[in-house]
């Protein structure tokens, strides 16, 4: 192997502690059941419109089937069990893939009727991921490549959602920066825009400078899988009041990718730390205790 | 198999299988999200582009809005229609990314107000549809003034 191959692979392998995987794993498995009720909840209803299904390409070459109450009710049910289990840390390769493919089909369904969403990516690649890591509990501190193979997709994939999106503004408009000037949030904000945002509508060039800002932002975001310490939390920082603007402003979360952020940060940190708040006595490591998904989620 | 035990022993290696695997599916992945970024397409959901407000839009064009009125079993006229996934389970984008079949035949209208009895048994339902759409116009990024509304196609629900 050259050397350059062999620092590739290392980057994609860089070993992160089994603790962390625990953690992430966790809340992941714990949010998914929030996404399929509150967030992605048009997948049981769609079930009761098959007229309106439009397949994807994947739907077209896969035998997949049409949405039918049968077939969204079953799913959910699955989704449920499944990642309940799977967020115990058991049957971590046998829970997690039964999770993964079920999900994948989920947002098929919901995203089948003539709209994608796209706040989805890293978190499915963190479910098509995780079952990867095997076994791993909450208090263990070795090292683990398959780990840091896991978390790195994860880090990748959210990081191409925003890296993504800027050159998609550049294939669609013929050039880079087109996007910046035009008026993009103005038309955002009129058809969707709620009482907090509607009042900048008689500023389009306060509307252009964050367009601007946003747009180089999304062009720079790569650079966050370099940063550390301080710049690191800046940076996340930054996208994450991003979505908080988005969110009061248009309505618009993308939870699901804000979760994924936390792919970027030592997460095992917190497993002592919410030991102590507990009463001392025999806490079983492997178990999630109920406070530790929704103390971070 | 970890052991219950913290911070002992060597770091867990990949062999050289293993290795190579992962790194082969994380550039097929990059891979497939490139290609759906330079085709500009959706439909190669989970690897599409990232196309949200992705289009411009011009400083002096029209901003068009999609939604749908309902007259109601109680006498009401004109109600606005919850294109959301709790109201009717048809979103409002998803009925501008179909507005071509909708146009073409308005009978499809009857799957919204089909979907709404559905979820909603209990509530005012539905007896005829109208599909509407206002139009704003830009100048130099301003807004001016109110919107033209037109109605695109109406359905007698059956």
């Amino acid at each position: 192997m050259s050397r350059v191959v062999q620092r590739v692979a290392g980057w994609w392998t860089t070993p992160v502690p089994l603790a962390r995987a625990a953690v992430f794993r966790t809340i992941v498995y714990l949010f998914l059941i929030y996404d399929i009720f509150i967030l992605v909840n048009d997948v049981v209803p769609h079930g009761y419109a098959p007229e309106l299904y439009q397949p994807l390409f994947i739907g077209r070459l896969l035998p997949l089937p049409t949405p039918s109450p049968a077939l969204v009710h079953g799913l959910q049910i699955v989704l449920v069990v499944g990642a309940l289990v799977a967020a115990t840390g058991r049957l971590p390769r046998l829970a997690g893939w039964i999770v993964a493919v079920c999900y994948l089909e989920w947002l098929i369904v919901g995203m089948s009727f003539g709209k994608v969403d796209h706040d989805h990516l890293a978190l499915l690649v963190a479910l098509w991921v995780l079952p990867t890591v095997g076994p791993a509990r909450f208090t263990d501190a070795t090292q683990s490549e398959a780990a840091g193979w896991a978390f790195r997709c994860v880090q990748v994939a959210t990081v191409a959602t925003y890296v993504g999106s800027a050159f998609v503004k550049w294939v669609r408009n013929g050039s880079p920066f087109a996007w910046g000037g035009g008026a993009v949030f103005t038309w955002a904000i009129i058809r969707r825009g709620t009482e907090l945002a509607t009042w900048v509508l008689d500023y389009p060039w306060l509307l252009r400078i964050g367009q601007w800002v946003l747009l180089i932002a999304e062009f720079l975001s790569p650079i966050v899988l370099f940063l550390r310490g301080r710049a690191l939390v800046l940076a996340v920082g930054f996208f994450l009041s991003f979505h908080l603007v988005t969110y009061l402003s248009l309505g618009i979360h993308f939870l699901p990718t804000v979760v994924c952020w936390l792919a970027f940060f030592p997460l095992e940190k917190i497993v002592p730390y919410l030991r102590r708040l507990r009463p001392a006595g025999r806490g079983e490591p492997e178990l999630a205790s109920p406070g530790e998904g929704t103390a971070v989620t | 198999m970890s052991t219950a035990h913290a911070g002992t022993g060597a770091p867990l290696r990949l062999s050289g299988r293993g290795r190579a695997w992962r790194v082969g599916v994380a550039l097929a992945g990059i891979a497939a999200l490139v290609h759906g970024t330079v085709a500009d397409s959706d439909d190669f959901f989970p690897f599409g582009s990232m196309a949200q407000y992705a289009s411009a839009h011009d400083l002096n064009g029209q901003v068009r809005s999609v939604y749908m009125l309902a007259d109601t079993e109680s006498g009401l006229r004109r109600v606005p229609v919850p294109l959301h996934a709790t109201g009717t389970g048809i979103g409002r984008a998803e009925v501008e990314g179909q507005l071509g079949r909708f146009l073409a035949d308005p009978s499809l209208m009857q799957v919204i107000a089909d979907a709404y009895r559905a979820l909603h048994p209990d509530r005012d339902q539905y007896t005829s549809l109208y599909l509407m759409r206002d139009t704003y116009q830009l100048r130099d990024g301003y807004q001016t003034g109110p919107p033209a509304t037109e109605q695109l196609a109406e359905w007698d629900v059956r």
